[in-house]
């Protein structure tokens, strides 16, 4: 038997408007796509090739089910016009269907099902009585010879089709998966308990409360004092502040919460808030609340080349100007210098010489404006140890050994954030301001804060 | 941003229209100092508040601490569904309370 499955556009635009970055067919339902549990389904009704069928193709798609490898069947793509009926999909696939008994899955729905269910007995035209229909689809079969016919169930089948018309069905679905029905699908992670998914790389500090069910993707940072769950599902890449609340909510891939916030019914992704109860959803725009995480490691070796040529140039040119003023100013007593242990991106100590310039007079105020003091730790960036732009080391103290455990991204810098935006030191905002700026730094948000600094200085 | 101002009995019920931002502080708060010369209760009206942001936020958390300190209070009706998220997911719901209409939120003081 074969497989088609179509979506088209128009079942789904309400998504697309509402999460743009996702082809509808690849939304997460519990950190896996929709076509992902239509494809397990034809496998289990006996399909041994699958057609996918869409109006707006999306290489998202092919990227993540190439040619069916994965789950043991050979996938085919087609394309459709927005105006194509059934009937007219069947004509063009009929290559491919080739006359035999064909499952076809058209609309924009969830299939439930059981991973465990013997569902090739479906195809018996003695079976049950339950129609597979739903406002936003149906799933038909097509014998060897006549029309396609809506399936019906056999009885003592779990199985059933929930209509996707709203964000309200994405969310109550993904929750009735959590709460009950995760043992009828395969989900995404690792589960030695009940209730309890959880993704590779993720990190939960002892402060945090986990209440389950929860599900949890890959590279997931929870801040300390974090109350997640019940019903929190996250995606891959996410970084929750810490004192942050959250509960009967989606939180998609690649985004930020920011600290001490409530989320609640909620579908978040990037700095997009969808209410599930009213369906809206809005863009917000401090980045401080919600914002996206870029996948800063396409840029890395390009930034690691960048800043490790601009550390160069920096030490030639300051190093002689800087050895002068210390000597200066350390005689007249406007340089002070003393040991300080840091934590490396690593976690191991390095114990560097750093130096506080007073503007007591005109002289050490042109060092200070020229971050003189910064010269003499370039080297560590020259080899490797820090990075030009980076946070701000935290000491190689208990404190901050915790601080570390905790911190995603952490890479200390010569120049960071917390000093550009002008925070004192120890305040209670630099921790926060160093957590964003790990999760949200670019090349072109590194040369702001040089920038920044540098100006801030005078 | 524009403000508007209407007193109904000890309540100073004050229409905020446009976008409460950063820019918006100043002339609020230089406001805020005339509105509090009467020492009212105050309702804002946010019928027409088109935008709000956490610097928005921070400026109502300060009107509203300094109306506290003065023996007032705050209500603010008719907002809309982004301030409300705004408010929920800030938790700024459990500080500031939130009325669905100007009607409403005039009662509660005398509910009070």
């Amino acid at each position: 038997m074969k497989g088609l499955i179509r979506i088209s556009e128009a079942k789904c635009s309400w998504l697309r408007e509402l999460v743009p970055v996702y082809h509808p067919a690849m939304i997460p339902l519990c950190n896996k796509p929709l076509l992902e549990y239509l494809l397990e389904f034809c496998i289990l009704c006996g399909a041994d090739k699958v057609r996918f069928v869409f109006d707006c193709p999306d290489n998202t798609i092919e990227d993540y089910f190439s040619t069916g490898n994965r789950w043991g069947v050979e996938i085919s793509y087609s394309a459709m016009k927005e105006n194509d009926c059934l009937e007219d999909i069947l004509k063009k696939n009929s290559g491919f269907s080739g006359g035999s008994p064909l499952l076809i899955l058209d609309g924009f729905f969830f299939v439930r099902f059981d991973k465990n269910g013997t569902y090739e007995k479906l195809f018996d035209p003695q079976g049950g009585t339950t129609e597979l229909c739903c406002d936003s689809g149906a799933i038909r079969f097509q014998g060897e010879s006549g029309p396609p016919v809506i399936l019906k169930a056999a009885e003592g089948l779990h199985l059933s089709i929930n209509p996707l018309q709203g964000i309200s069905n994405l969310l109550t679905l993904s929750m009735d998966i959590l709460s009950q029905d995760a043992h009828q699908y395969i989900l995404p992670g690792y589960n030695n308990e009940e209730g309890v998914y959880i993704g590779r790389n993720v990190a939960i500090p002892k402060t945090a409360k986990i209440s389950k069910p929860i599900l949890l993707g890959n590279n997931v940072q929870i801040g300390k004092g974090c109350e997640i769950g019940p019903m929190a599902i996250m995606g891959n890449n996410v970084i929750i502040d810490s004192g942050t609340v959250i509960s009967h909510s989606i939180i998609l891939d690649n985004t930020y919460i920011g600290a001490d916030l409530t989320i609640r019914e909620k579908i978040i992704q990037s700095n997009m808030a969808i209410s599930a109860e009213s369906g809206k959803a809005f863009q917000f725009v401090d980045q401080h609340l919600l914002s996206g995480i870029r996948n800063t490691k396409r840029n890395q070796p390009l930034k690691m080349v960048l800043h490790w040529c601009l550390s160069l140039i920096l030490y030639v040119l300051a190093i002689l100007p800087a050895t002068l003023l210390r000597l200066l100013l350390k005689n007249s007593g406007n340089w002070y210098q003393e040991k300080n242990s840091i934590l490396l991106a690593d976690g191991k100590a390095l114990t560097v010489d750093r130096y506080t310039v007073t503007t007591a007079s005109f002289l050490a105020k042109i060092a200070r404006g020229l971050a003189m003091d910064k010269v003499f730790l370039l080297p560590q960036v020259l080899n490797g140890r820090l990075d030009l732009v980076g946070n701000k080391p935290l000491q190689a103290t208990a404190e901050g050994k915790i601080l570390f455990d905790d911190f995603a991204n952490y890479l200390p810098g010569i120049f960071y954030f917390s000093e550009a935006e002008n925070i004192a030191e120890g305040d209670f905002q630099e921790e926060i301001t160093e957590r964003f700026f790990a999760a949200n730094r670019s090349l072109v948000g590194d040369i702001k804060v040089i920038c920044k600094t540098l100006i801030n200085r005078w | 941003m524009q403000y508007s101002e209407q007193r109904v009995g000890t309540v100073l019920v004050v229409g905020l229209s446009g976008r409460l931002d950063m820019e918006a502080e100043y002339e609020l708060l230089q406001s805020f100092d005339t509105w509090m010369d009467s020492k009212p209760n105050f309702v804002f009206d946010c019928t027409d508040l088109e935008f709000i942001d956490s610097s928005g936020l921070g400026i109502l958390l300060r009107i509203l601490k300094r109306t506290i300190s003065a023996g007032k209070d705050i209500r603010l009706a008719a907002v809309n569904d982004q301030v409300r998220m705004l408010f929920e997911i800030t938790r700024a719901d459990q500080i500031f309370q939130l009325f669905s209409t100007t009607e409403e939120a005039i009662d509660s003081f005398s509910e009070n």
